[in-house]
């Protein structure tokens, strides 16, 4: 048994391990179902990638890029710079929630003084 | 007509007794609404010293914020006009008679005061010619509304208005300015601007604002 096969064995199972959460998630709703499938292909992408990674350099080859090693980090840093966008309006959407909270309970505690005083 | 003024305020404490004293010689404690923003200092105190309505923001959210809720306050008060009005002593109390006439005689929904229009306020020659005149020329070129002033912090606004514009305001910071005159323009409301005096002090925004404004404004497009 060579070890880049035991790593294949790791990394599969990691992904099936993933699998079951992201499957687990979607059945319980807590993950959209866009979101799921994105997630789901990301990591079986993962595993083809370890089994055949040949496949890689056709595939960047026929890209013009050269190596398939190249091609794997330029797509990570697009998937990375696509996360952190995501992170990005995700938090300015937390922030406008955050100043909605922080309105209704200005209002409210004003008008209770009012109460108070009349 | 109920008119109420909302004073958005964010350590003011220098100038705020001075506001709500002018403000209340011609209107009565329960017509003035400032939102305490989160203030380090005792812009909340002096304001519930004078009797006024005082709504305190538990975090600093910025100025757009404060105006929403200081609207939404003074709606749920049923007003009839809204007026916006700064805390540091840069407007003329005064002026509020004018500002208000458009609404109160039906010929506007929204009263934007410009500084540009027959009035001499004195500005700073960088402000004017390095901030304000290329904002104004921003302002024209996204929004299409002929507008001779941008940011100026005193308008009035009637109710129907109002509840239009604030509830969904989504901007808090400065570039909430912005957000309201988009918002004139997407609801076809009748605006008309009247010329306001400015006093010139060490307050008002200087061309860093200017630039944080341009980038929230970029940034809301992008994600909405």
């Amino acid at each position: 048994m060579s070890k880049y096969f035991i790593f294949q064995l790791i990394i599969t199972i990691l992904a099936a391990l993933v699998w079951v959460k992201i499957l687990y998630r979607l059945m319980k709703r807590q993950l959209s179902w866009a979101k799921g499938w994105w997630w789901l292909a990301a990591w079986l992408m993962v595993v083809v990638v370890f089994w055949w990674p040949g496949l890689t350099s056709w595939l960047a080859f026929n890209l013009g890029i050269g190596r398939g090693a190249d091609l794997i980090v330029y797509i990570a840093i697009l998937v990375l710079f696509y996360l952190l966008f995501r992170v990005y309006v995700r938090l300015d959407q937390q922030q406008r929630e955050i100043g909605k909270i922080i309105s209704h309970l200005a209002i409210k505690e004003s008008f209770d003084d009012l109460k108070k005083q009349s | 007509m109920k008119i109420i003024i909302v004073i958005p305020a964010w350590n003011e404490a220098r100038h705020l007794g001075g506001v709500i004293d002018d403000l209340l010689v011609y209107y009565s404690a329960k017509s003035i609404i400032v939102v305490d923003d989160c203030s380090s200092d005792e812009t909340g105190q002096i304001a519930r010293n004078k009797g006024v309505i005082v709504v305190p923001h538990l975090i600093n959210r910025g100025y757009g914020a404060a105006l929403r809720t200081g609207t939404l306050a003074a709606i749920e008060q049923g007003a009839d006009i809204i007026v916006h009005f700064d805390g540091d002593g840069q407007f003329l109390v005064s002026e509020i008679a004018e500002m208000v006439k458009p609404i109160q005689t039906g010929q506007s929904e929204v009263v934007l005061g410009s500084r540009f229009l027959t009035k001499i306020s004195d500005i700073p020659f960088f402000k004017k010619w390095f901030i304000q005149r290329p904002a104004i020329l921003i302002h024209r070129l996204l929004l299409g509304l002929p507008l001779t002033d941008t940011h100026n912090g005193f308008k009035a606004f009637g109710r129907a208005a109002a509840i239009k514009i604030f509830p969904n305001l989504q901007q808090e910071r400065y570039a909430g300015a912005t957000e309201v005159l988009q918002a004139i323009k997407q609801y076809h409301l009748v605006w008309a601007e009247v010329a306001v005096t400015v006093k010139y002090g060490e307050f008002g925004q200087g061309f860093g604002d200017g630039l944080k404004i341009l980038k929230d404004l970029v940034w809301r497009f992008f994600i909405k």
